[in-house]
C-alpha cells in the first residue's frame, strides 16, 4: 500500500522531475564535476566487476616473479602489467581489487555518519532544552580529538580491522552531521509550513523526519561526498599505519605500508597505489564541488 | 558581552571534564599490561608483579585513579613515566618546539604561496592560469600526505639527493637546545654549516604538512576575492555589459 503511494507520488509530482532536470542541468553545467562523475562511475565498475577483470588473483604469489617492473621497463614481462610486488602479487589485480575496499569503505563510513548524524541532529534541533545541551557537548567533546589520532586510538582499542576502522572513522565524522542537521532544522522549524502541519495535528516523529527532514537535505548531500572522500582517506592512512585492513587485503593503504622498505629502489610499488588513492579522493571531490554549486539555492536566482 | 564570555566558559568545563575521561579511559581500554611492559623480556614473579602495581597505584579501584589523575592535570601535574622516570610534562615540551617549529613553517609556506595563487586566480578567473591553479589546488586538496611524504622523499632525498631523508640536523653537528627551535639554536650555537643543515632538514616537511593547508587557502582566497570584484563592481555602477558574466556556473559557484 505504502509502497504503491511512493511511486505514485513519484509519476503524478511534477515538481520533482523538473528539480531532478534543474539539478542536472546545473551540475552537467561544471566539466570537472562531469569528469569527477564519469571516472567514478568507472571506479564502481571496476569495482563490481574485479574478479571478471583482474588478470590474476590479488593474493596469489608468484615465486618465480618478485619485484617484476611494469611492463615498460627493462624486465617487465607481459602477464604482469603493473609489475609484481615483493612476495610476487600482481600489482594490476592488487589495484583493481582495493577500488572495491576503498569504495566500501566510502558508503559504509558516509551511510552510518549520515543516519546516525541525521538523527541526533534532528532530535537536538527539534527538542532544544536540555537534550540539546548534552548531545551538543558530546559532540564537542569528540570534536576536540584530533580527527585521525582519535580513529587511531579506538581502533587500537577495538582491535585493528576494516571493520573497526570504518566504525571508527564514522564515529569521528559523526558530530559534523549532527551540527549541520541541527543548525538546518533550527533554522526550519519556525517556518509557517511547519507550524501548520503541527496545527493540522501531525506528531513529534512526523514533524521532525517528514516535514522538516527533506528541507534540510542539500547541506547533508554535500557534506556526505566530503565526508566519503575524507573517509576514504582516513581509511587509507589508518591501513598505512598498520590499523586499518590487515594483509594479505589489498587495501591501498595497507599496500604502501608495506612497499615503504622500497622506496629507493622500486618506484612502482610505493607510486601506484598512492596514485589510486589520489585519483579517487580528486574525482569524488570534483563531485563534490560540482554538487555544492548545483544544489545551493542561494546560486540559482540569477 | 562579559556574561557572554562566562556562558562560554561554563561550557568549556563539561568539555574539558569529557575529555579528560575520554583520553583517561582509552589510555586504560587499549589491549597490553604496563606492569608486564616493565619487565621486559624477563618474566616477573606475581608478588614482584603487585608491589609494582600497588607502587605505581594500579591496584586501587579506576574511578579513584582517574579523581587523582584530574586533580594532578588540574594542578599542572600530568604524573611521572614510568619508563624514564621524568614528569610527563617536561618530556613533552622537551619535543613540543619541534612540533611548533614544524607547523610554523608549513602554515608560512602555505600562506606565502596560497594566497597570492588565490588572487592571480581570481584576477585571471576563467583563463588557463586560473584553470592550473585551481585544478593543482584540488589535486593538494586531495592528496593523501603519508604517500607525499613518500613520493617527495623518493624524488628530492632518493634521486636527486638534494636534502636528507630524516631527522632535525645531521649527527655532525651537537649543541645544547636552548629555545628547542632547531633552526635558532643552530645560529646560536655558532657552529659552521649548523644553520645550513638545519634548514636543509626542515624543507621537505613543511612542504607535505603545509599542502592540504595551501590548496585550502588557494580555493578560500580565490572565492573571496571574486566576491569582493563583484561587490565592488556592482557598487560603482560598472555598467552590467561590462561586468563579468554571472551566468555560468563557476562564476555563480564563486558568490557563495
Amino acid at each position: 500500500m505504502s509502497q504503491a503511494a511512493a511511486t505514485s507520488a513519484v509519476s503524478t509530482d511534477p515538481s520533482r522531475r523538473a528539480r531532478l532536470a534543474e539539478f542536472w542541468y546545473y551540475f552537467s553545467e561544471n566539466r570537472g564535476a562531469v569528469i569527477g562523475l564519469v571516472f567514478f562511475l568507472f571506479l564502481v565498475l571496476l569495482a563490481i566487476f574485479a574478479p571478471i577483470i583482474a588478470p590474476h588473483d590479488p593474493t596469489a604469489q608468484y615465486r618465480d616473479a618478485v619485484l617484476i617492473p611494469p611492463v615498460w621497463q627493462e624486465g617487465g614481462r607481459a602477464e604482469f602489467l603493473l609489475g609484481t610486488d615483493a612476495v610476487g602479487r600482481d600489482m594490476l589485480s592488487r589495484l583493481i581489487y582495493g577500488t572495491q575496499f576503498s569504495l566500501f569503505v566510502g558508503v559504509i563510513v558516509t551511510t552510518l555518519s549520515l543516519v546516525g548524524g541525521i538523527f541526533i541532529g534532528v532530535i537536538a534541533g527539534y527538542f532544544r532544552g536540555w537534550v540539546d545541551t548534552v548531545i551538543m557537548r558530546v559532540m564537542d567533546i569528540i570534536l576536540a580529538f584530533p580527527s585521525l589520532l582519535l580513529a587511531l586510538v579506538l581502533v587500537a582499542v577495538l582491535g585493528p580491522g576494516l571493520t573497526n576502522a570504518m566504525i571508527a572513522i564514522a564515529l569521528v565524522f559523526q558530530p559534523h552531521f549532527v551540527r549541520l542537521t541541527r543548525a538546518a532544522v533550527m533554522g526550519e522549524k519556525t517556518r509557517d509550513y511547519v507550524v501548520a502541519a503541527k496545527v493540522a495535528g501531525a506528531g513529534h516523529g512526523r514533524l521532525m523526519f517528514k516535514t522538516i527532514l527533506p528541507n534540510c537535505m542539500a547541506p547533508l548531500i554535500v557534506q556526505a561526498t566530503l565526508s566519503f572522500s575524507s573517509a576514504i582517506l582516513d581509511a587509507a592512512a589508518l591501513g598505512f599505519l598498520g590499523m586499518g585492513a590487515q594483509p594479505p587485503t589489498p587495501e591501498w593503504g595497507t599496500m604502501l605500508a608495506e612497499a615503504r622498505e622500497f622506496i629507493q629502489s622500486k618506484w612502482w610499488v610505493v607510486t601506484l597505489p598512492g596514485v589510486a588513492i589520489l585519483v579517487t579522493v580528486l574525482a569524488i571531490n570534483l563531485m563534490g564541488d560540482g554538487l555544492r554549486d548545483a544544489l545551493d539555492p542561494k546560486l540559482k536566482r540569477s | 558581552m562579559f556574561r557572554f564570555l562566562l556562558g562560554r566558559l561554563a561550557v568549556l568545563i563539561p568539555t574539558f571534564i569529557g575529555v579528560s575521561i575520554i583520553a583517561f579511559s582509552f589510555i586504560r581500554m587499549l589491549p597490553g599490561d604496563p606492569v608486564a611492559l616493565l619487565s621486559g623480556e624477563r618474566v616477573m614473579s606475581p608478588e614482584r608483579h603487585a608491589e609494582i602495581s600497588h607502587a605505581l597505584g594500579f591496584d586501587r579501584p579506576i574511578v579513584i585513579q582517574y579523581f587523582d589523575y584530574l586533580w594532578g592535570v588540574v594542578q599542572g601535574d600530568f604524573g611521572m613515566s614510568i619508563v624514564t622516570k621524568k614528569p610527563v610534562i617536561d618530556q613533552f615540551f622537551e619535543l613540543f618546539p619541534a612540533t611548533l617549529e614544524l607547523s610554523l613553517c608549513a602554515i608560512i609556506f602555505a600562506i606565502v604561496l596560497g594566497i597570492p595563487a588565490g588572487v592571480i586566480a581570481a584576477i585571471k578567473r576563467g583563463s588557463f592560469v586560473d584553470q592550473t591553479i585551481m585544478g593543482t589546488a584540488l589535486v593538494g586538496f586531495s592528496m593523501p600526505i603519508f604517500w607525499w611524504g613518500l613520493l617527495l622523499i623518493m624524488l628530492v632525498s632518493g634521486i636527486l639527493q638534494w636534502t636528507p631523508v630524516s631527522g632535525r640536523i645531521s649527527l655532525m653537528y651537537f649543541f645544547p637546545p636552548v629555545t628547542g627551535f632547531m633552526l635558532i639554536d643552530s645560529l646560536l650555537s655558532g657552529q659552521a654549516g649548523a644553520f645550513k643543515s638545519a634548514g636543509g632538514h626542515l624543507i621537505l616537511p613543511p612542504i607535505v604538512v603545509g599542502t592540504i593547508p595551501l590548496a585550502g587557502i588557494a580555493r578560500q582566497t580565490r572565492r573571496r576575492c571574486l566576491k569582493c570584484f563583484w561587490e565592488t563592481m556592482c557598487a560603482r555602477r560598472v555598467p552590467r555589459a561590462s561586468r563579468p558574466s554571472v551566468s555560468s556556473a563557476s562564476m555563480r559557484s564563486e558568490m557563495r
